[in-house]
C-alpha cells in the first residue's frame, strides 16, 4: 500500500446541535484526482475548510508524507501548498484580473515598489494555459461568472502549491471552459500534484478522477478507485438508504380535489414558465439536482424572491379561481432551506419563535396587544404535539438541537395551519432518528389535509413520502411523476444534467 | 439508543448551564447599568453634594425629559438595526416653524401639531429612503441633518425666534411642583415601552431587528416597520421641539448642534439599547437619558470644561459599544 501524500484521520467536528464531521479519514495521493461527493450538508465543505486552516477540528490529525502537520490558519495551509479553489467568488470586483491573482503575493522590487510587469508577464501564461481570452488588465467586475471561475482557478495555479481544491469549479463554466479547465487538471497530475474534486456532477468524475469518496452526514460511506464503484452506486451512496418513515401505498392518487395552480411562473435566467397543480392532502415533491431550480421555484412561489411572471389560482369552495399571487401567499407557509439564516430568529425564545408568523391571530379583540396567555397555551399544544424537548418555553433557540430547532419552525407554521406548507430540505444536517421524526410530521401533517411541497436531496426520502414527482433540470420541470416511479428512473432523471453543463452567461 | 441514568443527568445539567448562561446574559446588561448608577451616585455625593440641592434635582429631570424624547425615537430605530443622526437637527427644525408660526399670530396650539408634524414628515422621507429605496440609515440621515441645520441657520438668518409668554406658559405648566415636559416624557416613555414589548407592531420591530430574512418568510411587513420607525423618531423629535422652545423662550438652530446627537446616542447606548438591532428598550432609553443628563451636570458642577467633558462622553460611549460588540461575539 502506498503513503498517501495527504491524510486527514479520524477528522471529528461538532457545530452547536450538529455533528459535521464523525471520524472522517480521507486520503489523496501525488499524481491523483481524487472526487469528494456528498449531498448538501454531508460536510464536504466542513472537511475541505478544516484541510484549509478555516476550521478547527475537534479531533484527529492531518498528515503529509506521513508526517503530523499543524495547520491552524489559511497562511498555515498556503505556506503548506494547499489551494483552495472557491465555488463562492471570493474576488474583488473594482480590482483588475492580475491584481485578484496576486493580491496575498504582490511580486515586489526592491522592497518596496509592485512589480506590474512580473505580474502581467505571469498572470499571462497562467491565462493562455486555462485557455482564457481575457487580458491580465481586465477589471473583474466586467466579466461573467464563467471567466471569473477561471480568474479563481488561475490564482491556484500561481504559487509553488502541491494540492489543489475545486469546490465545484464547473458550475458556472462554458463546454469550452470546461474541457480547458479538465486539461489542467490532466498537467497538474502529470507533474505529480494532487488534486481534490468536488462537484454534484457524477460524469466529471469519471472524466477527471481516479479516485472517489463519498460523505453522508458527517460520515465517510464509501468509496475507491472510480473502478470499484459504479456511478449508480455512488447516487445510492450520496443519497442514503436510511429507511425512514414509509407511507406504503396509502397515496394520494386523486387529481379532482385541487388546491393551488401556478402557471408560467419565470424568472429571467433561473427558471421558465413553470406550471403546475396542487392537491389538497398531497405531497408533491421537487426533485432534482442542487441549481435545478427546485428551490428557486419553491422561493418564487412564495414571494421570497421577485419573478418575473406568475398566475396562480386557488380553491375556493372546490373551485379552482384566479386571485392575485398576494392571496395565494397568505395562505402558504415556508420552511426554508437555512433555518440559522432565513428560518429562526435564535436569539429569541422558542416561544417567540414559535408564535412568530402567527401574531397576527393572538392579539386581543379591537386591539393589537397580544395576548400572552393564548400565546403560551399554543406554545405549549405544539411544543407537545411535535415532542419538542426543551426545559422552558423561555429557552434560547439558539441552544436547541437542529432536530429541535427545525420542529420549532414547523410548530411555527402548524400554529398559523396554512392550506400549503413549502419545506425545503426540512431534515438537512438532522441525525437519523431527528430526521425519521420530522418525517413522521410531514406525513401527519398532511393527513391532516395540509398540501405540501417538498424538497430533499435524499432520494429515499422523496420516495418514502412524495404522492408525486416534479423533475426538475435547468430551471425547467422535465417530468412530472406519480408515485410508484423507480428510483433509478429518477435519480437517472436528474442526472441528465450532467451531460448539459450550463452554456457560458454572461451578464 | 439507550441511555443511562447518567448520560441523562450530564446531558440536562450540560442543558441547565446553558440556559443559565443565556439568562445571565440578558441580567448582565441591565446589572451594568445599575453599577454605573450606583457609582455615579457615590462619585457624586464626595465630590459634588450640591448636586442634591432640590432644585439642581428638578433641573435635572426636566433636561432629562427632553433628551430621553429623543432617545426614545432613536431607540425605535436602533431595534430595527438602523439609525437616526437626523433627530436633533429635526428637533431644532421644526422648533423654528413653530415659533415662526407663532411670531406670526398662529394659535399656539396649532403651532404645536404642526410643528410635531414637521418632525414627522421629514421622518417619513428618511423612512421612504430607508425601507423603499435601501439607502443606507448612517448616509440617509447624517446628511438629512446637514439639510436640517443649513434650513434652520438660512430661515432664521442665526437669529433666535423668540416665543410669546402664553406658550411658555402653557407648555412649562407646573403639576405638584414639576412642570408638564417631565410628565409627558413619563408618558411618552410609559406607552412606548408597552408598545415595544406588548403589542404586535413591538414584536415586529425585534424580530426585524434580530433577522430580517426570517422575519419575511414570516411574512411580517418590514418595510412598513422600519418606515413607521423613522416617522415615529421625527414625530418625536417635533415634540422634543416643542418642549425645548417653550424652555428656552426661543427656538434657534444652535439647539440642534452636532454635539446633540452624541447625547442621544450615548443616552440610547448607556441605557442598554444595541446598534445592532434588536436588543434593549425605550424604558433603558429613558433611564440612559437621566444618566447622560447626569453625568453632564456634574461636569458643569465640577467646572469640567467643554471640550474635556466631550472627550469624557465620546470615551463613555466608546466604552458601552465595545461591551455591546464583545457581548454579541461571544
Amino acid at each position: 500500500m502506498r503513503v498517501p501524500f495527504l491524510r486527514m484521520k479520524e477528522i471529528g467536528k461538532r457545530f452547536p446541535g450538529v455533528q459535521a464531521l464523525q471520524d472522517v479519514t480521507f486520503d489523496a495521493f501525488q499524481g491523483e484526482a481524487i472526487a469528494l461527493l456528498g449531498a448538501n450538508g454531508a460536510g464536504k465543505s466542513t472537511l475541505m475548510n478544516v484541510l484549509g486552516g478555516i476550521i478547527s477540528p475537534d479531533e484527529g490529525v492531518i498528515q503529509i508524507n506521513g508526517k503530523t502537520i499543524n495547520i491552524k490558519t489559511p497562511k498555515d495551509a498556503s505556506e503548506i501548498g494547499i489551494a483552495f479553489v472557491h465555488q463562492e467568488m471570493a474576488l474583488l470586483p473594482t480590482m483588475t484580473v492580475m491584481d485578484n491573482m496576486f493580491i496575498s503575493d504582490y511580486p515586489v522590487s526592491m522592497k518596496i515598489k509592485i512589480n506590474r510587469a512580473i505580474m502581467r508577464k505571469q498572470c499571462s501564461e497562467v491565462l493562455d494555459l486555462l485557455g482564457c481570452r481575457i487580458s491580465p488588465e481586465n477589471y473583474i467586475r466586467d466579466l461573467g461568472t464563467g471567466d471569473r471561475q477561471m480568474v479563481e482557478i488561475g490564482r491556484a495555479l500561481l504559487g509553488q502549491n502541491k494540492i489543489f481544491i475545486f469546490d465545484e469549479p464547473t458550475s458556472s463554466l462554458s463546454k469550452r471552459e470546461k474541457l480547458n479547465l479538465v486539461r489542467v487538471i490532466q498537467k497538474l497530475k502529470d507533474e505529480g500534484m494532487t488534486v481534490i474534486y468536488i462537484t454534484h456532477f457524477l460524469n466529471e468524475v469519471y472524466e477527471i478522477c481516479e479516485r472517489v469518496s463519498v460523505l453522508r452526514s458527517g460520515q465517510v460511506v464509501g468509496g475507491g478507485t472510480i473502478e470499484e464503484v459504479q456511478m449508480i452506486n455512488l447516487v445510492r451512496l450520496m443519497v442514503g438508504e436510511v429507511k425512514i418513515e414509509d407511507r406504503g401505498t396509502e397515496r394520494i392518487t386523486s387529481v379532482d380535489n385541487p388546491i393551488m395552480e401556478v402557471s408560467s411562473l419565470t424568472r429571467k435566467g433561473v427558471y421558465k414558465d413553470i406550471n403546475f397543480t396542487l392537491h389538497k392532502g398531497e405531497i408533491l415533491g421537487f426533485w432534482g439536482l442542487l441549481g435545478s431550480g427546485r428551490t428557486e421555484v419553491a422561493r418564487g412561489v412564495v414571494g421570497l424572491d421577485p419573478v418575473d411572471s406568475v398566475k396562480m389560482k386557488i380553491s375556493k369552495n372546490g373551485e379552482l379561481q384566479p386571485a392575485t399571487p398576494d392571496t395565494v401567499r397568505r395562505q402558504i407557509g415556508m420552511v426554508t432551506e437555512e433555518r440559522r439564516v432565513d428560518g429562526l430568529f435564535l436569539p429569541m425564545s422558542v416561544k417567540r419563535n414559535m408564535s412568530m408568523a402567527n401574531l397576527n391571530n393572538l392579539i386581543k379583540k379591537n386591539s393589537s396587544v397580544i395576548d400572552k396567555s393564548k400565546e403560551n397555551l399554543l406554545c405549549d399544544e405544539f411544543v407537545d404535539r411535535l415532542n419538542i424537548q426543551i426545559s422552558d418555553k423561555e429557552q434560547i433557540v439558539e441552544t436547541l438541537s437542529g432536530g429541535n430547532q427545525q420542529k420549532v419552525i414547523l410548530g411555527r407554521w402548524l400554529e398559523v395551519n396554512p392550506s400549503i406548507l413549502i419545506m425545503d430540505e426540512p431534515t438537512r444536517g438532522l441525525d437519523v432518528s431527528a430526521k425519521a421524526e420530522i418525517a413522521r410530521i410531514i406525513v401527519r401533517i398532511a393527513k391532516e389535509g395540509t398540501s405540501i411541497i417538498l424538497i430533499s436531496s435524499e432520494i429515499d426520502e422523496m420516495m418514502s413520502l412524495c404522492d408525486r414527482f416534479l423533475v426538475f433540470n435547468k430551471g425547467k420541470i422535465i417530468a412530472d411523476l406519480a408515485y410508484g416511479v423507480s428510483e433509478d428512473k429518477l435519480v437517472g432523471l436528474a442526472a441528465g444534467a450532467d451531460e448539459v453543463i450550463q452554456e457560458g452567461d454572461n451578464e | 439508543m439507550k441511555f443511562d441514568s447518567n448520560t441523562v443527568k450530564l446531558a440536562c445539567s450540560k442543558t441547565d448551564s446553558i440556559i443559565k448562561k443565556y439568562g445571565e446574559k440578558r441580567r448582565y446588561r441591565k446589572i451594568v447599568t445599575v453599577v454605573v448608577v450606583i457609582l455615579i451616585i457615590a462619585v457624586i455625593y464626595i465630590f459634588v453634594p450640591r448636586f442634591f440641592n432640590p432644585r439642581n434635582l428638578k433641573n435635572i429631570l426636566v433636561q432629562s425629559s427632553t433628551l430621553g424624547l429623543m432617545a426614545i425615537g432613536m431607540t425605535l430605530v436602533y431595534l430595527t438595526g438602523g439609525m437616526d443622526l437626523s433627530i436633533p437637527s429635526v428637533m431644532a427644525l421644526s422648533g423654528i416653524i413653530g415659533a415662526i408660526l407663532m411670531q406670526s399670530g398662529v394659535n399656539p396650539v396649532i403651532a404645536a401639531i404642526i410643528t410635531i408634524l414637521a418632525g414627522g414628515a421629514v421622518g417619513a422621507i428618511n423612512g421612504l429612503s430607508v425601507s423603499a429605496l435601501k439607502m443606507i440609515p448612517f448616509v440617509v440621515t447624517l446628511a438629512m441633518m446637514q439639510v436640517m441645520s443649513g434650513v434652520s441657520t438660512w430661515i432664521t438668518n442665526s437669529v433666535s425666534v423668540v416665543v410669546p409668554l402664553s406658550y411658555i406658559n402653557i407648555v412649562l405648566f407646573k403639576i405638584a411642583g414639576l412642570p408638564l415636559p417631565v410628565y409627558i416624557f413619563i408618558v411618552i416613555t410609559a406607552i412606548s415601552t408597552f408598545l415595544c414589548k406588548s403589542t404586535l407592531s413591538g414584536r415586529w420591530l425585534y424580530a426585524v431587528g434580530i433577522n430580517m430574512n426570517s422575519a419575511k418568510v414570516c411574512k411580517i411587513p418590514a418595510d412598513r416597520i422600519v418606515f413607521f420607525t423613522y416617522v415615529f423618531s421625527g414625530s418625536l423629535a417635533g415634540v422634543t421641539g416643542i418642549l425645548l422652545t417653550a424652555r428656552l423662550g426661543a427656538a434657534g438652530p444652535l439647539m440642534g448642534s452636532s454635539n446633540v446627537i452624541l447625547d442621544v446616542m450615548s443616552a440610547a447606548v448607556v441605557g442598554g439599547v444595541s446598534i445592532y438591532g434588536g436588543v434593549g428598550s425605550p424604558l433603558g432609553a429613558a433611564l440612559g437619558a437621566v444618566i447622560i443628563t447626569v453625568l453632564n451636570n456634574v461636569l458643569n458642577l465640577l467646572r469640567v470644561d467643554f471640550f474635556p467633558a466631550q472627550v469624557i462622553k465620546g470615551v463613555l460611549i466608546i466604552v458601552f459599544v465595545a461591551l455591546d460588540s464583545f457581548r454579541r461575539k461571544k
